[in-house]
């Protein structure tokens, strides 16, 4: 990307919100779901992202699972109750992941701004001179 | 005639002048004539005037440039090496572009214009001299 | 005109607008199973041409295409709409670019020519 940095500096912060917003809408996605008490619960994924060294952007060191712990709800109804009527619900908090989404949402927006920017100011100079 | 028979002439005039005056030696006439004689007779002073030699041709004014400092010769020239410079300047940067090795995509611009408008202006003074060369020759001795 | 910038420029317009119909194609087949992305590359060659001076090596400098590398999601699909996407930006810009610097060549000629 040697034409224009600033471009491919956003891409790398496009590419690492667009991965938080997969795993947030992953972790929402299995809000509900539902495991014995005996098998681990649904774990929330978090993307951990850092530097790419050297002015060159983001990029996704790795993705971390939350606590399989989960926390019981009694629910003697459900199939998958164990004999005290305990199911196993995924440890996600929905303000917590909505606030997430919302935070990867703008800073997704905000990338592309500034990708649209950098494209409107590379055509300006190539319009130098002209008129 | 050369200038040495002006004395020579001056000197019959005076005799000629004399001759006719003669006989009208007291009219108002005789008196004029008898001044021209005296006054051509001072006209033989004219013999210390030597012979003008063929005028030499001055040597000529130097080259215009040595009182400026630069001819216009030089100034063309040097004028011309500089669209050179700035052509080949301007195709570096824009082969540059094309194997995608440009970092600043301005740095290809401000060239290219520099290019331009030096081709521009180059060629401008070169249609200029043309014209007035033109007009000089049809210019009537 | 065939002197090493105009040729080398108007490889560089070859190779940017295979790059660029390659893109289309990769955003076209997002959802493809077992789609690779292709990826155009011409810059590398052109530029090992154009340092040897010759304008012909630089007409016949090739325009490859390649499978890219990224590693696939579950459908077997391995195209990045990201970098798809920025690299469309980029490409649309050098092909402005390289178009200008054409444009430029030929103005010069006009001039002294003595056309406007």
């Amino acid at each position: 990307m040697s034409l224009f940095d600033a471009i491919g500096i956003a891409g790398t912060g496009v590419t690492v919100n667009r991965k938080w917003m997969d795993a947030v809408s992953d972790n929402l996605a299995n809000i509900n779901t539902v495991k014995r008490t005996d098998e681990d619960a649904f774990a929330a994924r978090y993307v951990v992202a850092t530097e790419a060294g050297d002015g060159k952007g983001t990029q996704v060191a790795g993705i971390v699972t939350g606590s399989p712990e989960g926390r019981m709800v009694h629910e003697p109804d459900h199939p998958l109750a164990d004999e005290n009527g305990y199911v196993k619900y995924p440890d996600i908090d929905m303000s917590t992941q909505m606030t997430s989404l919302m935070m990867a949402q703008r800073a997704y927006q905000a990338n592309l701004q500034t990708i649209t920017s950098a494209k409107d100011a590379y055509q300006a100079a190539l319009q130098l001179g002209r008129g | 005639m050369s200038i040495e028979s002006i004395a020579s002439v001056g000197g019959s005039l005076g005799t000629q002048a004399v001759g006719w005056g003669q006989g009208l030696e007291n009219t108002d006439n005789a008196q004029m004539t008898r001044g021209v004689t005296t006054g051509a007779q001072a006209v033989t002073g004219t013999t210390g005037i030597a012979n003008l030699a063929g005028v030499t041709g001055t040597t000529g004014t130097g080259a215009v440039g040595d009182a400026s400092g630069t001819d216009f010769a030089t100034l063309l020239s040097g004028g011309l090496d500089k669209l050179q410079s700035v052509q080949s300047n301007a195709d570096d940067l824009a082969v540059k572009a094309a194997t995608g090795d440009l970092t600043n995509v301005h740095d290809y611009m401000i060239a290219s214009n520099e290019a331009q408008l030096t081709t521009q202006l180059t060629v401008a003074i070169r249609d200029k001299a043309v014209e007035a060369f033109n007009e000089i020759m049809r210019m009537q001795i | 005109m065939a002197d090493l910038t105009s040729v080398a420029l108007h490889t560089a317009l070859d190779g940017l607008q295979a790059r660029q119909r390659a893109i289309a194609d990769n955003i076209a087949n997002i959802n493809t199973p077992h789609y690779t992305a292709n990826k155009v590359s011409f810059e590398k060659s052109l530029a090992r041409a154009v340092a040897t001076g010759d304008a012909r090596a630089a007409a016949t400098s090739g325009i490859t295409t390649a499978k890219s590398l990224e590693p696939t999601r579950e459908d077997g699909n391995n195209v990045n709409l990201d970098e798809e996407t920025i690299s469309s930006i980029s490409t649309g810009l050098s092909y402005q670019t390289a178009l200008s610097a054409l444009n430029t060549k030929y103005s010069l000629l006009r001039t002294a020519m003595g056309r406007a």
